[in-house]
């Protein structure tokens, strides 16, 4: 025992490190190039923005809730006003749903993609990398079409939304949307069945049914292994009225993390073309009187998981309290478990899979 | 379990290698940004007046509005495009307007001064906008009518309140002794222009009447 502990040495990986978009660090606990133990530490860019919702009212800290993240910043914004409309007991327009529902899976496809892109240079397929961002830069100008901004929509407001998609628009979108979708298919076949990508990714970093639910991992990561939880079917906003099933893959490894995520892409891209059929004529918010007072908890999908929203009011302009709990957080402890036992090359994509965002984590 | 292949993603590869860039020359190339983009904020400054709103509601804090100097200032570095300004804007003066902050080597701000706005027609002897002027140069309080504009900004209507209360509250902020009541005692009338101001507060258009008239009036109110 003695001797073997000696053979182990304390690698710290990040938090800068070349393939990590974001600060996270690891010290990996290696035995020749074996990782038996992984410790990981955040908190390197903590920005206080819960306690900055003491000091900016609470219409104006949509747009600093939104900033929390450049990737899902629709999804936190929806979550926030979602939370303070709970509060305050206000019932959102019927066309504001379906608009929120169209750019949730537009922020949704667009994260996917990114994340595509940041995992095929993980493993060291440049092409690829390349190919996957072309394709979320024409998802991107439909953001900037409807809502002016290409990461940060700013179009949520407690009672609805400030912007339309007209008909025009909603010609472009499904237009694009069809090219997207023509060219993700090679994309989603090249992930799929290529021999250098499968030879990262197959049987790499195995998660079970069991480990997701003791770990409380969430989002893609948990339905890749076979976990078919999805928080749109609670059928907030306009999903309830859509019809769709989460995707599920079986194996837990990284091939199926990739399986799941694009196949997710094909499927907002379907949701959004349903939302659209479906999407009633009508106002776009209600007039909001009075300041929240109470507390609301609420809980929508974000690309990369289920996100827990709480705010607390106090009958003032300003709120006592907001919180937000993020995917990225509940699938840490999933991401250690997977890297024990698996060799050091591997760390990097095993951090990749599960689309960490640190900057939302740390808010 | 789809079949394994090698060079799964050539066809894409060649493709993309025929076909048209997919990005743009710029500059030589120019942006076209979409209508709706939110690049940069502009004001219309002859509208706006002066009421912070915009200041106020700015998460960063962006923007500063000058009451006395009438300016209105942002520090586009500081600006995040989110447009809440424009929203909370009551004059609608504010716009989003596409086209981004070019890079600089430093943060600096851009201000903007809008006119002085017109004298309030009748509503005071001439002699107190003039006071009301030179006191706010120095900081102090002044009074336009019955409304007080104190230092800070904020104002008081002296009409809400009984006689004695308004007179102690002027003298409080120093503005009992403004020269306006003084015009008024000597009984004489002010000429502004066309705009001849009467003892008793009422005023008359010179340019209304006929020349001739208008020589005789002003003879016959000393002003000539
Ligand atoms: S657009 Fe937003 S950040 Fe910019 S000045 Fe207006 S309120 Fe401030
Ligand atoms: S809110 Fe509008 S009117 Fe008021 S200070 Fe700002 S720009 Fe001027």
């Amino acid at each position: 025992m003695e001797e073997r502990e000696k053979k182990r040495s304390v690698v710290p990986f990040g938090p800068q490190h070349p393939v990590l978009p974001e600060p996270i660090h690891l010290d990996l606990v290696l035995e020749d190039e074996k990782v038996v133990d992984v410790i990981p530490s955040i908190g390197f860019i903590h920005r206080g923005l819960e306690d900055l919702v003491k000091k900016r009212d609470f219409n104006e800290y949509v747009y600093v809730a939104e900033r929390t993240c450049g990737i899902c910043s629709f999804g936190h914004g929806l979550g926030y006003v979602e939370a303070v409309e709970k509060c305050m007991n206000v019932e959102v327009p019927i066309r504001a749903k379906y608009l929120r529902t169209i750019w949730s899976e537009m922020a949704r496809i667009h994260s996917h993609l990114l994340w595509a892109g940041l995992m095929a240079d993980a493993f060291g397929f440049e092409n690829l990398f390349y190919q996957c961002w072309r394709l979320r830069e024409k998802n991107l100008d439909l953001v900037e079409m409807t809502t002016g901004g290409r990461l940060i929509y700013s179009v949520n407001k407690v009672g609805g939304v400030l912007k339309d998609i007209t008909p025009d628009m909603q010609k472009v979108i499904l237009n694009n949307l069809s090219e997207l979708e023509a060219e993700l298919r090679d994309v989603y076949k090249t992930f799929m069945t290529d021999y250098s990508v499968q030879e990262r990714t197959r049987g790499v970093g195995v998660l079970t049914k069991e480990q997701v639910h003791d770990l409380g991992c969430c989002g893609p990561y948990a339905r890749a292994s076979g976990v078919a939880r999805d928080i749109r079917q609670l059928g907030y906003e306009a999903y309830g009225e859509l019809d769709f099933e989460p995707v599920v893959s079986n194996d837990g490894d990284n091939y199926a993390r990739c399986d799941v995520r694009l196949r997710e892409v094909f499927q907002s891209i379907d949701l959004i073309r349903q939302a659209i059929a479906k999407i009633p004529n009508g106002e776009l918010s209600v007039p909001v009187k009075g300041n929240p007072d109470g507390e609301a908890f609420i809980r929508i999908e974000q690309p990369r998981g289920e996100a827990i929203y709480y705010v607390e009011g106090n009958g003032t302009k300003f709120l006592n309290r907001f919180r937000l709990r993020t995917p990225t957080f509940a699938n840490i402890p999933g991401m250690c478990e997977t890297m024990k036992g698996c060799s050091y090359a591997d760390i990097p994509l095993l951090v990749v899979t599960i689309d960490p965002c640190i900057s939302c984590t740390e808010r | 379990m789809p079949k394994t292949r090698i060079m799964a993603f050539t066809w894409s590869t060649l493709k993309n290698l025929f076909s048209k860039p997919a990005t743009k020359n710029y500059p030589a190339e120019p942006i076209r940004y979409p209508e709706r983009s939110r690049g940069h904020i502009e004001i219309d400054i002859e509208d706006c007046i002066s009421c912070s709103m915009c200041a106020r509601s700015c998460p960063t804090g962006a923007i500063t509005v000058d009451r006395k100097e009438l300016t209105w200032a942002i520090n586009r570095f500081d600006c995040l495009a989110c447009g809440y300004c424009v929203i909370k804007c009551p004059k609608k003066c504010l716009h989003l307007v596409p086209g981004y902050q070019t890079p600089e080597g430093e943060k600096k701000e851009v201000s903007f001064k809008r006119p002085a706005p017109a004298p309030k027609p009748a509503a005071a002897p001439s002699a107190a906008p003039k006071a009301a002027g030179s006191a706010s140069a120095a900081g102090k309080a002044t009074l336009n009518g019955d409304i007080v504009t104190m230092a800070n900004g904020k104002t008081m209507d002296l009409s809400k309140f009984p006689a004695e209360k308004k007179a102690e509250i002027l003298k409080k902020l120093g503005l009992d002794a403004a020269p306006a009541p003084k015009a008024e005692a000597e009984g004489k009338a002010t000429l502004e222009g066309d705009i001849v101001r009467l003892p008793n507060g009422k005023t008359m258009d010179l340019s209304k009447l006929p020349e001739a008239n208008r020589e005789k009036v002003l003879q016959k109110l000393g002003l000539k």
